[in-house]
């Protein structure tokens, strides 16, 4: 019954990839001169380009182009940066980890802190904090995030020194890479100063990407809080004379943390755009520095490399949070 | 005052006197949902409270126990059983007594069962916190209850989730647990409006053999007099928040002397009246009330209006076992 | 203090025979909601000074003029001065009128965006949800596919489809993103309508299939596209300067909009942080002024008012 659900599930994000590699597809081929002078860039010459389109397939009917172009993305041949000449993919693998890091990171803040919020600001609905939070998630959807980015930055790192400017180590530091995760490579070799130093460079780059999902958690978490606590079945739940915390766990959270979590899925998304800037400010050396540098330098092969990965990605979390529905929810399950 | 019922002038179990409950939203002025009501139920006894749609009969029993909100609710007057005022106790007191001594059947079986959780552990959770058991006992006493409800395979529909279950199955879980403690007073509030018919004599009289095999004390809300007839021993009219005609049911029904009462019995159609003829209806609706500080609430409605009774407020005088708040009531010997 | 019944009664009647509807009811409730009219006024100044700005602005937003340029050395930019209130901006300009005339711009980036948006949106959502059928799942997965790629990179991605950036490019880069949302609640709309009863009596009663549509499906969709439209009007403005600050934007460093200066004056942080928290401020006022509105909008126009 479950696995039959699952399967449904993928079955049904298989149109979605495709059309999503056709709408990549056909918006490589839309770029200003041509994919191969794309590719090629500063370099493109009308010979070249005419050879380039020789050996990649150009001539050949479009359905045979969209093939190879498939074929190219299954075994992970994106081809090689225009700026560096490294293959793409490669230059993703070492990238990515840094984003990760800084999303879940992120990720930790919006979710841990945004929850707990929006729970409290529905029970005390009304007074002062929920206002205050209330306003505060409006606020914070508001706020340019390279903006925000910057002004934590001089004031906490520049003015105040409390934590690094930039990067995600200290060049002082002498750390062992592993796994690419700096945190987690600190801990794997026993380098504890190294994780420490990594998460101090972690800190004022996850407060400023955690800053919109976490209004956009703590808005919905509430709203959702709200909408729960006046229901019927939270009234039967009281005239039992349950304890408050009974109620409070069995039955108002786990009915409103159902829509919180497919929200999460959608932050995601949000995460990986902000990443791009957030990168930007802090000098991350992730995906997001990675698609910034391509965006300025027109590096088209990176470019379209990091957009489908990006959007990719954002495809199977939500797949993953659908399914995660399925577990949490009965309704869904046994239908 | 003494409530009149067919046994002897025992202690009652419940006692309501001059209960009155006000809503004030942002920025109305404060309505008054139940203005002044009391009325005893005897240990074992079943009362009627009928009236229509906003006449205050649901805001009465959520008062009673104690599960109307906080902000924006004042409520006065005394609801004592057991010799204890419950609307003086703590929110503790009150919890330790709700399911445990008095509880309450909801009107939608569908919204008032947890979605996401077994129905099964809706009825342990009450048995648990009352009565202390471990999930084996628990689990035991929860199967015996829905067997006692007239569920079928009660052992598998433990773990069946509400949506799994008919209307009517649903109701009768409800009522599994509220019973589930044996509490002395078990308060109905239009258990059956949402059902179909059939169902709905089901249901009405698996209350009536419950009540009868604990000995608890039911009272029934409902506007559908069909079903206080084959119920309710003793029955409160309600109007514009005040029982406006108390009686034993067949006198009641026999010699409705209150002219709401009246109007409310004439405006049954009968399969036996001519043809042809209009129904018989209650002019005007809710919404023309007077209040009932200045004058009697129905006299804008009542086809025996006299001009005192838009001046004068009519007192509830006790005579012969009945209850009347009128100026003009329908003469005793009159159809 | 209780009114009597006949006055209640009265105004009842007042009610039914003034056509009270449910926009009015709506409208209503918005105006005791501290929210909104906060939203409101912020709007309100910020469409005022947009439509006067030239005659607001002391000057104008590209001369240079010499006597800020003779004080501009590397690491010091010129504040606050006679005749200048906000001081000088990197280029010798004055910063105030720039401010005040960046309102327009920003205003009309806001406004396009979202207006082509809404309309494409608009075309393609109600065209899915009154047709149905294959129409509408192939509407619906390009739809999907397009809300799958989170909306920054979406707009990165049609923005890097100009050979050069222009003012335009980020305009229609970002009501790209807004499309697929306002389809959706379109066809959204449109499909729960579709079997209500003022649609079927509509149609039993022969009006033709488009104005059926257009006269009583479209009109009740009305309420959640306006409030999509107040949000989508704010996140324009700061995907823009997203857009602006990654390079993708208008290279015109004359123009005046305040995302683009946002973005401009990254680079003299540490110098005058005052280029880039004047715009900065000025979004996050506007932003905030169309959530507000946007948001209380949609608390009013729910009918079920639940509060």
């Amino acid at each position: 019954m479950m696995l039959r659900f699952i399967v449904r599930r993928l079955l049904q994000v298989i149109p979605t990839l495709l059309l999503l590699s056709i709408v990549v597809f056909a918006w490589l081929r839309s770029l200003p001169g041509g994919p191969a002078s794309a590719l090629l860039g500063d370099r493109a010459t009308p010979e070249r380009i005419a050879e380039l389109n020789r050996v990649m397939g150009l001539d050949q009917p479009i359905w045979v182009q969209y093939g190879r172009f498939l074929g190219r993305v299954a075994t992970g041949d994106f081809g090689t940066s225009s700026i560096t000449g490294q293959p793409v993919l490669d230059e993703i693998g070492r990238a990515l980890p840094a984003t990760i890091e800084l999303s879940v990171a992120a990720l930790v803040i919006a979710v841990g802190l945004g929850i707990p919020l929006g729970y409290v600001a529905a029970r005390y609905r009304g007074r002062p904090l929920d206002v205050a939070t209330v306003i505060g998630t409006l606020v914070g959807v508001a706020v340019p995030v390279f903006f925000l980015g910057y002004v934590l930055k001089d004031v906490f790192a520049v003015d105040l020194g409390w934590f690094p400017p930039s990067g995600r180590q200290s060049v002082a530091v002498d750390a062992t890479n592993i796994t690419g995760f700096a945190v987690l490579d600190g801990f794997l070799t026993r380098e504890f100063d190294a994780s420490l130093d990594a998460l101090r460079h972690l800190v004022l780059p996850a407060i400023t990407l955690a800053t919109i999902p976490l209004a956009v958690i703590v808005r919905i978490t509430r709203a959702s809080v709200l909408d729960v606590l006046g229901s019927d079945f939270v009234r039967t739940a009281n005239s039992k004379g349950l304890a408050p915390g009974t109620v409070r766990g069995r039955h108002v959270l786990r009915n409103a943390l159902l829509p919180v979590s497919t929200t999460i899925g959608l932050q995601v998304g949000l995460l990986l755009a902000g990443a791009v800037l957030t990168e930007r400010v802090f000098v991350w050396g992730g995906i997001g520095t990675l698609l910034a540098d391509a965006i300025t330098l027109r590096d088209y092969p990176r470019l379209q490399a990091v957009l489908l990965l990006g959007a990719l990605i954002y495809v199977l979390v939500n797949l993953l949070v659908d399914l995660s529905y399925a577990i949490i929810d009965p309704r869904v399950r046994l239908s | 005052m003494t409530a009149a019922h067919s046994s002897d002038a025992a202690e009652p179990l419940l006692s309501v006197r001059d209960l009155r409950v006000t809503f004030q939203r942002r920025g109305e002025p404060e309505t008054v949902a139940v203005d002044g009501v009391s009325f005893d139920v005897a240990p074992g006894q079943v009362v009627g409270l009928v009236g229509e749609s906003g006449c205050g009969k649901s805001v009465t029993s959520m008062a009673i126990m104690r599960l109307l909100p906080n902000r924006g609710v004042r409520v006065s007057g005394s609801v004592v059983m057991d010799g204890t005022d419950l609307l003086k106790l703590s929110e503790p007191q009150m919890r330790e007594r709700r399911g445990r001594d008095l509880s309450m059947v909801f009107q939608d079986p569908l919204t008032s069962l947890n979605p996401v959780i077994p129905v099964g552990l809706q009825i342990t959770e009450v048995l648990r916190r009352h009565r202390g058991m471990n999930k084996e006992v628990a689990r035991k006493s929860a199967v015996e209850l829905l067997d006692r409800v007239g569920i079928p395979d009660p052992r598998r529909r433990l773990d069946s989730y509400p949506h799994q279950l008919s209307g009517g199955m649903r109701q009768r879980a409800l009522i599994a647990i509220a019973l589930a403690c044996s509490p002395r007073l078990l308060i109905a509030d239009e258990p059956t409006t949402a059902l179909d018919v059939t169902i709905q004599a089901q249901i009405l009289e698996l209350l009536r053999e419950l009540v009868r095999e604990t000995g608890a004390a039911l009272v029934m809300i409902t506007h559908d007099l069909g079903v206080v007839a084959g119920l309710c021993e003793t029955v409160n009219v309600l109007y514009g928040g005040r029982i406006v005609e108390r009686a034993q049911r067949h006198r009641l029904f026999s010699t409705p002397r209150h002219p709401y009462t009246h109007g409310l019995l004439r405006s049954i159609p009968r399969l036996d009246s001519p043809q042809g003829e209009e129904l018989p209806a209650i002019r005007g609706s809710v919404v023309d009330n007077v209040p009932w500080e200045h004058a009697c609430a129905f006299a804008p409605r009542c086809p025996r209006s006299l001009e005192r009774c838009l001046e004068v407020t009519p007192l509830g005088e006790t005579s012969g076992g009945r209850l009347l708040r009128c100026h003009n009531p329908v003469p005793a010997s009159a159809e | 203090m209780t009114t009597t019944w006949l006055e209640r009664r009265r105004s009842r009647i007042d009610d039914i025979a003034g056509g009270r509807s449910l926009s009015a009811e709506a409208f209503r409730r918005l105006r005791r909601e501290p929210a909104a009219i906060v939203g409101a006024i912020i709007i309100g100044i910020f469409v005022v000074v947009a439509v006067f700005a030239p005659l607001l602005a002391p000057h104008d937003a590209t001369t240079a003029f010499p006597e800020l340029q003779e004080n501009l050395r590397p690491g010091s930019i010129p504040g606050p001065q006679e005749g200048f209130p906000l001081g000088s901006d990197q280029l010798g300009r004055d910063f105030f009128s720039r401010m005040i005339l960046a309102s327009q711009q920003t205003l009309l980036v806001g406004v396009f965006a979202t207006l082509i948006g809404l309309v494409f949106g608009i075309v393609i959502g109600t065209v899915a949800g009154a047709l149905g059928g294959w129409v509408d799942t192939l509407l619906m997965r390009v739809t999907d596919v397009l809300l799958a790629i989170p909306s920054l990179l979406l707009a990165i991605s049609v923005a890097a489809l100009a050979a050069s950036p222009s003012q335009t490019t980020v305009i229609i880069a970002v009501s790209v993103v807004s499309v697929p949302i306002f389809a959706r609640l379109l066809r959204g709309s449109m499909l729960a309508q579709r079997h209500s009863d003022h649609v079927v009596a509509a149609t039993a009663l022969g009006v033709k299939r488009p104005a059926v549509v257009l006269r009583h499906m479209l009109p009740n969709a009305i309420g959640p596209v306006i409030v999509q439209a107040t949000l989508t009007l704010a996140t324009s403005i700061l995907d823009a300067a997203a857009l602006s600050f990654l390079g993708l934007g208008d290279a015109d460093p004359g123009r005046a909009e305040w995302g683009l200066m946002l973005a401009q004056a990254q680079t003299y942080l540490d110098v005058r942080p005052a280029l880039a928290f004047y715009p900065a401020l000025a979004i996050i006022l506007v932003a905030l002024g169309f959530t507000l509105l946007g948001e209380s909008l949609r608390e009013a126009i729910d009918p079920k008012g639940r509060r």
